[in-house]
């Protein structure tokens, strides 16, 4: 048995084995010398004296070795030697290493790189003690066209007091707001929250304390908790700021508490948390669907989300049956329901069906790898046969041959590996700009150590099975041991060809499938692109502001926007300015239930919602978004007190089919109970316009657009608009300067041109199917490689044999076709396949596609037509070498 | 006389036994042995030496450079605890060997 002290003494042996040798050579020549002495003190002269010695010590090698197994850990000490004859081995054959590695390391960077991702954001627990019972609960109206919808007040309240599934309910919202003193522009994101939300998340202050219940009632103290990001970055970690002050919004807050970084898992952007108050208007029954903040809950233990969630189905049904009439057939035609989902599933939805494709993409750029690195094996095992042959010649065994391989190949393995992971390494920055963009409240993903633990041996046990494969079947194959007479025609068993074209075949059909996946979503890109965006986007830039409190109030609004436009307008060069609520192509969140006038609605007919945006008198014609019908919005709305709205083209499509949009009229979904509108205040559309895809040409909702005049209400924040002939950058200083002249506290953001919005809306598309594209022209690149080596290798191994053909009369093309025959099947018959697989995998990424058939014929040939072409180019070339080859001189040399 | 050969095992416990009366270089142990058996037991160097570093590596001896009696560099083994446990147990080993075969001698 070994026990700890001679697994150190060893262990110590490994690193000093150059010490010990010269020790052991040491000693052993002083006994020499000793003997020698002995010798000469008995008579001899010197030389006999020392020959004499020298047979008397017997052979000093043997001994050595000998002493060295006694020494331990021989094997060790025979691997680390396997591992410089492999990299002898490995250097001696510097192209068959390279595209080894080079394979390697792509396919791993690959799937490390998106393996990292997952891991990161699906699978990782979310940093909170049992992260599974805390949950999202959400609104559907999944027949009105509504994305889900957060939660209000009162069902926060109700939720809380009416149901026993949780052990805490609370709210959370967040929003951008400045801090600092009068006029400061520094905007930052806070969040908001009900005091359970600590309970929910089970956090723990880092220093101070956390707010209570109390504090969320208006006229509660103004207290704030920090992150410990911020407290860290502007209070530098210090303890004695708690009866510190923080200016936000004009307002004094007091600071109480840091909060721990878990809380950044949860809501990366928010660098402090305040107490959500509500006041008594926020709790009355109309304001029920006023729906604008995100209500969690941490389960009881032992209870279910599908249990929490039938007791919130019958939440909504106690209210539904008392429930104004009108509120009903809201709910009815909405389709409303809620869910209840656990939060970590819940806050990835968005990006798990795109990161599982490209996973499964990038797996199958792996199985692609992997077959060249098998094939690759084979055919360099195989050539290697007279080196086996004449190992075992020498004395290795079976073990030790495969051992020395399996060493070399790992060798290799493991430096793809490293280099892979190297690669994903760089990849993650890039992975992270799409992530923060699609997922703002995620935190950056970094290469995890436990996702690294799971790739990585994963990979070693894919590396070791497809070595060891090859190398087993070549090893087979040479039984006999015998020196082969003519080495270079040694032609492969019929077994390893056997093996060796399903492999080949394999690979064409993961190749087609991926090619097909990367064909759909290239079709689906250039159908999204070519979607008119329904205005001129060059020559415009566009910014968003934030609007001061002092201009939120209603008799300064409109001044504020005179002023802002007429600053606007005297920007050299510029034609027209626009103010909008949102940018077109950066997203509208403000659908609003309507009801047509005059119009009697089918009974269950799905209720009606529009996208609502607020545009300033010259919107349209500094858009350049083409009029329909009617009038765009003129002086005479507000000189004649009309309420004046303009509609899109789908609009008047749905709800006027067969008649003019122009002049009808339409009110607000309104509380009901409240005092009836004068007739004037009824919106009366004056012009239809062209669809705008405000939301990107991805939106499904299909819900319409109502402009309304901006004047209407007092704005947050505002998205302002020029239109100039001039280079928009060159736009950009003045731009600037007119806004900080009218007010120096106005926070200028996001200034880009039109162009760079709408392009910037496709920008996640473009990359999954670039990612895609790219994985599939690698998958198409290593195929060709594959089919290749294996002919180009085969036709090597027959060149006797072709010669003997060509010697009795067999011509060039007949030779060609024998070569490219036998790779015409293993295309055919792997693209059949791959296209049978790629079909019936195309449901998976029928979610990511627009405006497409997963069966799109188009893009089936396409990719086919490609494949087939690259494959054949791939035969043709080895073909071409054994037609070339010379009877005479291939007859001879061997 | 021919030298009698060293039974198989019990070329450690010679060495052991040598090493108890104090610390040894290499050729020193095999000098020893070879005078207290009045050269019936000759300890050749093939045996000698991987022994010398199995019963280190077992931790029953330690080595360290030194200097011999006439002045020159050697390298000395030293029995550790281990080792002069080990010399205790091989030691009532031998004893009861010696007797038992004694005594198939005898009877037979």
């Amino acid at each position: 048995m070994i026990g700890i002290r001679q697994i150190l003494s060893r262990t110590r042996a490994l690193f000093q084995a150059k010490k010990l040798e010269s020790d052991m050579a040491e000693e052993m020549r002083l006994h020499l010398e000793h003997l020698t002495r002995e010798n000469t003190a008995n008579g001899l002269s010197p030389d006999e004296a020392r020959f004499a010695a020298q047979r008397q010590f017997g052979g000093a090698d043997q001994i050595k070795e000998q002493c060295r197994d006694g020494r331990g850990w021989r094997m060790v000490e025979e691997t680390m030697r396997d591992f410089r004859v492999g990299a002898r081995a490995l250097r001696k054959s510097p192209g068959f290493t390279l595209v080894a590695l080079i394979t390697l390391a792509l396919c791993v960077g690959a799937n490390t790189a998106i393996f990292s991702v997952i891991y990161a954001l699906l699978l990782k627990p979310l940093p909170f003690p049992e992260p599974s019972r805390i949950v999202e609960i959400y609104n559907l109206f999944p027949k009105a066209g509504l994305p889900k919808e957060p939660c209000s007040i009162i069902q926060y309240l109700e939720y809380k007091n009416q149901t026993s599934s949780y052990d805490a309910v609370g709210l959370w919202g967040s929003s951008i707001v400045t801090v600092g003193e009068e006029g400061s522009t520094d905007r930052i994101m806070e969040a908001h929250c009900t005091a359970e939300m600590f309970d929910i998340l089970g956090l723990e202050p880092v220093i101070g304390r956390f707010f209570t219940l109390d504090d969320n009632r208006p006229g509660a103290d103004k207290e704030i908790v920090l992150t410990q990001s911020f407290w860290e970055s502007h209070f530098a970690g210090n303890p004695g700021f708690t009866s510190r002050t923080m200016r936000i919004d004009g307002d004094t807050y007091r600071i109480i508490g840091v909060a721990p970084r878990a809380i950044e898992a949860f809501d990366a952007r928010a660098k402090f948390i305040k107490p959500l108050a509500w006041t008594p208007h926020s709790v009355s029954p109309y304001s029920r669907f006023g729906l604008n903040t995100p209500l969690y809950a941490r389960l009881k233990a032992g209870h279910s989300a599908s249990g929490a969630l039938s007791e919130a189905e019958a939440v909504e049904r106690r209210y539904y049956e008392v429930a104004p009439a009108n509120m009903k057939a809201f709910l009815d035609n909405a389709g409303h329901r809620m869910a209840v989902e656990p939060i970590q599933a819940e806050r990835t939805r968005p990006v798990t069906p795109s990161l599982v494709l490209l996973q499964g993409a990038a797996v199958f750029v792996l199985l692609v790898g992997c077959v060249n690195i098998a094939n690759l094996l084979l055919a360099r095992t195989n050539s290697r046969q007279h080196e086996i042959a004449v190992r075992s010649a020498l004395g290795a065994s079976r073990g030790t041959i495969v051992f020395q391989f399996m060493t070399e190949y790992m060798m290799l393995t493991l430096l793809g590996i490293g280099l892979g992971i190297g690669i994903a390494l760089g990849c993650l920055p890039v992975a992270n700009h799409f992530i923060t963009k699609v997922l703002p409240n995620a935190l950056p993903v970094g290469l995890d150590a436990g996702a690294f633990l799971i790739a990585t041996g994963l990979f070693v046990l894919i590396g070791l099975a497809v070595g060891l494969l090859p190398v087993l079947s070549i090893l087979r194959t040479n039984r006999t041991g015998g020196l082969p007479v003519y080495s270079r025609v040694a032609s492969e068993s019929p077994r390893v060809r056997l093996f060796s074209s399903f492999l080949v075949t394999g690979q064409i059909a993961a190749a087609l499938v991926l090619l097909s996946g990367a064909g759909l979503l290239a079709r689906s890109f250039a159908k999204a692109i070519s979607v008119d965006p329904g205005f001129e986007s060059a020559h415009v830039l566009a910014a968003n502001i934030a609007v001061p409190g002092i201009y939120r109030r209603e008799d300064r609004s409109i001044a504020f926007h005179e002023r802002l436009l007429r600053a606007l307008n005297e920007i050299p060069g510029v034609e027209s300015a626009a103010l909008a609520t949102s940018v077109p192509f950066r997203g509208v969140d403000n659908s609003n239930p309507f009801t047509i006038k005059d119009s009697t609605r089918p009974p269950g007919a799905p209720q009606a919602v529009a996208q609502f945006i607020g545009v300033s008198m010259d919107y349209f014609r500094t858009l350049h978004i083409p009029l329909l019908e009617g009038r765009y919005f003129d002086q005479s709305d507000i000189t004649e007190g009309r309420n004046a709205h303009v509609v899109d083209e789908r609009f008047a499509r749905k709800f006027f089919p067969g008649r003019s949009a122009v002049g009808g009229r339409f009110s607000y979904e309104r509380p009901p109970g409240a005092p009836q509108e004068k007739d004037s205040d009824v919106p009366i559309i004056v012009g239809v316009v062209r669809w705008v895809p405000h939301n990107g040409v991805e939106d499904r909702s299909d819900n319409p657009f109502i402009y309304y005049p901006i004047d209407k209400k007092t704005q947050d924040g505002l998205s302002v608009f020029v239109r100039s002939p001039r280079k928009p950058g060159d736009l950009v200083p003045a731009f600037r300067e007119k806004i900080r002249a009218l007010d120096p506290s106005i926070p200028l953001l996001n200034v880009s041109t039109l162009q760079e919005a709408v392009d910037g809306s496709y920008e996640n598309r473009e990359a999954i199917m670039a990612l895609l594209g790219g994985f599939a022209a690698l998958a198409l690149f290593l195929s060709a490689i594959g089919i290749y080596g294996v002919l180009a290798y085969d036709v090597s191994l027959r060149t006797r044999e072709i010669g003997i053909r060509g010697a009795i009369g067999a011509s060039r093309p007949q030779i060609m076709r024998l070569i490219m025959g036998q790779a015409a099947w293993k295309i055919a018959v792997g693209s059949v396949l791959g296209l049978v697989s790629a079909v019936m995998l195309s449901r998976y990424i029928a979610d990511l596609l627009y405006e497409l058939s997963p069966t799109d014929p188009w893009a089936y040939a396409s990719v086919s037509l490609l494949l087939v072409a690259v494959a054949l180019l791939a035969s043709y070339l080895p073909a071409r070498r054994a037609a070339a080859i010379d009877p005479i001189r291939a007859l001879r040399t061997e | 006389m021919a030298n009698i050969d060293i039974l198989q095992g019990t070329l450690d416990m010679l060495i052991l036994r040598v090493l108890d009366r104090g610390d040894m270089h290499g050729w020193g142990i095999a000098e020893r042995i070879a005078q207290s058996s009045t050269k019936d037991l000759l300890v050749g160097e093939g045996s000698l030496y991987p022994a010398l570093y199995r019963m280190q590596d077992k931790g029953w001896i330690e080595s360290e450079w030194g200097q011999s009696d006439n002045n020159r560099r050697a390298k000395y083994y030293r029995l550790t605890k281990a080792g002069k446990k080990q010399l205790d147990t091989e030691k009532e080993n031998w004893g009861r060997l010696v007797e038992a075969v004694a005594k198939v001698m005898a009877s037979a």
